[in-house]
């Protein structure tokens, strides 16, 4: 059986168990408790072990997808998931510009674990506070457009953007392993990648 | 392009970090909704606009009628109003106003910066002690040549002495590093910046292996002076914060105990085309 490994991860509310929910094609395996800190505020219950999906598109070939813990603590489970992933995905809010800092810190939590390839998806960039694409990858610290990941508008509950954001971190895995390599992948062609 | 927020959301060192990082050139205007320490420094306004180009603060006024350079100008008793207006009718379009009554002669180059001192250097740190306001930056606002001197001011140096100034870090408290962090480096070379004693000293122990907490008990200090000294660190792009993985949480489970057990295996050729066929199919039937 041949497992590709994706966690996705994000600061709280970001839409990370909606997203891995709208892909999955088994009933979502979350370890949901209910909060006991700030975030009960306005999340009645958040992740705080991991979600669990799965995408089987072949004899013995599947995609896992792994949400981290919902609130801002980096435990045993957040280490072990980066781990064992292949490629993350980084939501984040896009009218929040509060859950930026939290983003930063997962994000230099994640690179200093693991170089692996990655995507950041950008929720509720509809909303009318959203704040647009190039600046919010600044706010997380890409100030160069030559140095950033690759990045796409996701809605979580929409199963075309889900498969668009995983279809482009996919290509990005590709490319970030056959770059030097002249056994290059044809890709098929998603739109909406930054 | 603009962008919205409250201070309490993104705070001003951030915001500051964002323009000065992207070079961004618009203004910066900030409501406060509700004010902090006395700040006896900074000129009473429902609205303080500050001036970027490239990155750098350019000019900071409390109005947008062209005029605070003029009445700064005058106060000090250097020009009349009337001649500055005069002479403002000559000055090219895209120059700044205080460059060119130099290059006229009316002005010399330590006036213009005691004009910019007044200006920006000595308010714009104030802004930090705003406890809570709405901001918004507008990329496409035109540039203020007659308020601007033609000097410059790096955001960066601003928010060390905005934040070496505050004393009431309330507002910011949950935007400190955590203790359990380490702080690492993200400079090559020389420090961009003049540090303080307590700043150095700290600077000293940055090697991305003590934590927040180990730095403060080997300096002997509070956890939170080291805590508001790394901020400003990061704030300036000195540092990054790097969580520390927290204490084993006995309450959560894994619904995937063998993952752990798993090994990290190359992803083939043939998998990554089989999945992205499969991920066109599924988004044509979506």
């Amino acid at each position: 059986m041949e497992i590709m490994r994706i966690v996705v991860t994000g600061p709280v509310g970001a839409g990370k168990s909606s997203f891995i929910r709208t892909i999955s094609e088994i009933d979502v395996v979350d370890t949901d408790r209910k909060a006991t800190d700030e975030t009960a505020a306005w999340k009645t219950k958040t992740t705080v072990a991991m979600d669990f999906g799965r995408l089987h598109f072949g004899k013995d070939v599947a995609l896992h997808l792994y949400g981290t813990p919902g609130q801002e603590r980096f435990d045993f489970m957040w280490d072990m998931l980066i781990r064992k992933a292949h490629a993350f995905i980084l939501l984040v809010s896009s009218h929040r510009p509060q859950d930026f800092r939290a983003a930063r810190r997962i994000l230099a939590f994640m690179r200093h674990r693991a170089s692996i390839p990655m995507l950041i998806g950008l929720s509720h960039a509809d909303n009318p506070a959203a704040w647009p694409m190039d600046a919010i990858l600044l706010a997380l610290g890409y100030p160069s457009s030559h140095h950033r990941p690759p990045a796409v508008s996701v809605n979580a509950l929409e199963p075309a953007s889900v498969v668009n954001a995983l279809a482009a971190l996919i290509e990005a895995y590709a490319r970030d392993k056959w770059q030097n390599s002249t056994d290059s992948i044809k890709m098929h062609s998603f739109s909406g990648v930054m | 392009m603009k962008i919205t927020g409250y201070l309490s959301e993104f705070s001003l060192g951030e915001m500051f970090r964002f323009l000065a990082q992207g070079r961004k050139t618009g203004c910066l205007t900030i409501k406060p909704v509700e004010t902090g320490e006395e700040m006896t420094a900074l000129p009473l306004a429902s609205a303080y606009y500050t001036f970027f180009h490239h990155g750098n603060i350019v000019a900071a006024t409390t109005s947008l009628d062209h005029q605070e350079l003029q009445r700064l100008i005058a106060k000090w008793g250097w020009l009349r109003i009337s001649t500055i207006q005069k002479l403002a009718q000559l000055c090219p379009p895209r120059t700044a106003l205080g460059l060119f009554l130099k290059t006229q002669g009316a002005l010399d180059g330590e006036q213009l910066q005691l004009l910019f001192k007044q200006q920006v250097l000595t308010p714009i740190p104030h802004l930090f002690r705003i406890k809570d306001g709405w901001f918004e930056f507008d990329a496409h606002h035109p540039l203020p040549y007659a308020e601007m001197t033609g000097l410059t001011a790096s955001p960066m140096e601003i928010t060390l002495a905005g934040l070496r100034l505050l004393r009431d870090w309330t507002p910011l408290l949950d935007k400190l590093p955590l203790p359990s962090s380490t702080v690492v480096s993200l400079l090559q070379g020389e420090l961009p910046h003049h540090l303080s004693r307590s700043e150095w000293q700290v600077w000293e122990h940055i090697d991305g292996t003590l934590s927040i907490e180990q730095i403060a008990a080997r300096l002997n200090q509070s956890v939170l002076d080291i805590q508001k000294i790394c901020f400003r660190f990061m704030v300036v792009g000195m540092v990054e914060e790097v969580a520390a993985i927290a204490p084993v949480d006995s309450m959560a489970t894994s619904p995937d105990h063998e993952m752990d057990a798993l090994p990290i295996t190359e992803i083939s050729h043939s998998f990554l085309q089989g999945l992205l066929t499969f991920l066109k199919g599924k988004k044509e039937a979506a």
